[in-house]
């Protein structure tokens, strides 16, 4: 669901800019908001759809060394490094959040005609990671079934 | 520096154990700042202003555009057109083939998605034709790589992100490099065809090419629109990956009818994995970076370059031999984010010019793409048909290997090759 959003969102970028760029050379009349607003809008789909790409498995990484493993060790290395990126996430999303709440304190908004409260795109940042954090511990949780699987089933294949 | 070291070995082991590169980059940056007592609210503020760019918004727009082309099958006939016109000559096939692939990477900036696109069609044609099977291959695998050269290209966005370099120009500096490098494979095309004793195809009539090229001509003229559109100031490169991908769109929807409205908004979930992916390491890569920056390790390393009299042309070869180790185990992206935040202070102390390097880089980049183990397009490549086999694309690979070496020689040997351009540029 928030990756068809985040698909959407990136149209939506595309279509704003054409638009400005019409409306630059045909109606001579360049808009005030299309960069800023396909700016924030930029910051908001990347975010959010960093945990559907986590997901599907999309977020590249380097596997010359794992694969070479047993599945078993592969299973007990993807739970270990998934905690790593589930403390980072958690991180990122505590202090995406005292970045916001230092933004709203001080009423800040952005130096641009639109003057936009700057919470709105910043708070992004903390619900990316929150949703990355969540991701993370789902897949330390499937992962962690499957590995009191093995002992049984010995280095099987599952998939 | 032997923290610098330790920060390195902790990044390479959680790496190579299999975390992502974006949270491994992150993850590293955090234990760092821990470690050393710095403040911790440079993480929100450093990660938020690293997305803040309105440069990389171009990469979601161009993986989408390239994306809507794919789907909407427009360089499937990419390669029949290139045969029609070159077929007759000793090695046609083969230069359609590399032709087709220049183009394709013209239109989509993507490696990846030239070689799966070109290679589903040309394969079959130059493996009937009688054309050895690793060289089909290893063409194959070499000419997507064009395709981060010839603008647009996500490199140099991420390049031009980083070094504050105007993308526009980083584009424009690539087109020479880019033709050059299409010759050489051609010209060694045509040397290994002729010696092969292939017999050449018949010549097309005149009205089938124009035929032909008529029926495309939407989607050959879409290189046309963003080089020429950013060469000539009309827009950013930015607006451009917009403005392609509204074109794209136009084409694909109204004009050849291969996508329906109610399918785009699978074309576009299709494009977030890519884009975010990117997105993610740049932001932890903009982290590490300014971690990097208030622990001093950019300044001491250029300190020591500077101290060791290291002359610029030393100093490139060695970057050049550390993206030859770097490319055979990390991908462009990580490769161009991880290293850049460092190597960008040194090239303003050793006046070197940030667009030659970025070109240098990028051919560098190109044999990434192509180097054993880890080389995207090699995966690629290995995934076209069932009996292909990884052993003869590498095999097949090395001589366009030794190709792209020669080709950074000239580019180093002339920076005038892509300077030129961008100097006269609007």
């Amino acid at each position: 669901m928030l990756g068809y959003l985040s698909g959407m969102g990136i149209l939506a970028m595309g279509i704003i800019l054409f638009y400005e760029v019409v409306a630059r050379y045909f109606f001579n009349s360049p808009t005030i908001w299309a960069q800023e607003v396909s700016q924030y809008l930029f910051i908001w789909t990347m975010l959010a759809g960093a945990a559907y790409t986590l997901q599907v498995g999309k977020h590249v990484r380097i596997d010359l060394l794992i694969i070479r493993f047993s599945k078993k060790t592969q299973t007990f290395l993807e739970v270990l490094t998934s905690i790593f990126g589930m403390l980072f996430s958690a991180y990122v999303t505590v202090q995406g959040w005292n970045m916001v709440q230092a933004t709203l304190k001080y009423h800040k908004l952005s130096a641009t005609p639109l003057r936009v409260p700057l919470w709105i795109p910043q708070l992004a940042l903390s619900v990316g990671f929150l949703l990355l954090t969540l991701e993370f511990m789902i897949i330390i949780f499937t992962k962690f079934s499957e590995l009191s699987q093995y002992p049984q089933k010995g280095g099987e294949r599952t998939c | 520096m032997l923290s610098f070291l330790l920060v390195i070995g902790v990044l390479l082991i959680i790496l190579f154990m299999g975390l992502p590169v974006s949270f491994s980059l992150g993850s590293t940056s955090v234990v760092l700042i821990l470690l050393n007592h710095l403040p911790a609210k440079v993480v929100g503020s450093t990660m938020y202003s690293g997305l803040e760019s309105f440069t990389i918004i171009a990469i979601p727009l161009f993986v989408l555009m390239s994306q809507v082309l794919l789907d909407g099958r427009v360089g499937d006939d990419l390669f029949g057109v290139m045969n029609a016109w070159v077929r007759h000559l000793p090695g046609g096939l083969a230069i359609a083939t590399i032709l087709a692939c220049a183009f394709f990477a013209a239109i989509t900036g993507s490696g990846a998605a030239t070689a799966a696109t070109i290679g589903m069609v040309a394969y079959p044609a130059m493996i009937e034709r009688g054309y050895d099977k690793k060289f089909t291959l290893g063409l194959l695998a070499a000419g997507g790589t064009l395709g981060i050269l010839i603008p647009p290209s996500i490199p140099m966005i991420l390049y031009g992100a980083i070094t504050e370099e105007s993308v526009g120009k980083l584009f424009i500096a690539g087109v020479v490099p880019g033709l050059i490098l299409t010759v050489i494979f051609i010209v060694y095309s045509v040397i290994k065809s002729k010696r092969g004793g292939f017999t050449p195809m018949e010549r097309t009539s005149w009205s089938e090419r124009l035929r032909i090229t008529r029926k495309n001509i939407w989607g050959i003229l879409l290189p046309v629109l963003i080089i020429g559109g950013i060469y000539s100031g009309i827009f950013t490169p930015t607006e451009a990956a917009a403005v392609g991908l509204v074109y794209s769109l136009f084409i694909t929807v109204v004009i050849y009818r291969t996508i329906k409205i109610k399918d785009l908004p699978k074309i576009c979930l299709r494009s977030v994995g890519t884009s975010s992916m990117i997105a993610i390491i740049i932001t932890s890569a903009v982290l590490f970076g300014r971690v990097m920056t208030m622990l001093m390790i950019p300044q001491k390393l250029t300190e020591l370059i500077i101290e060791h009299n290291l002359s610029p042309l030393m100093f490139i070869l060695a970057m050049n031999l550390l993206m030859v180790i770097l490319g055979m185990v990390l991908e462009t992206v990580s490769i161009i984010l991880l290293t850049m935040p460092l190597v960008a202070p040194i090239l303003m102390a050793l006046h070197i010019d940030p667009i030659w390097y970025a070109i240098i880089l990028t051919i560098n980049m190109t044999m990434a793409l192509i180097t054993p183990p880890v080389g995207m397009n090699l995966y690629v490549i290995n995934g076209l048909r069932e009996d292909i086999h990884m052993g003869d694309i590498i095999q097949g690979v090395w001589p366009f290997i030794v190709l792209m070496v020669f080709m950074l020689i000239l580019a180093i040997a002339f920076p005038q090759m892509s300077l030129w351009l961008p100097s006269i540029m609007h």
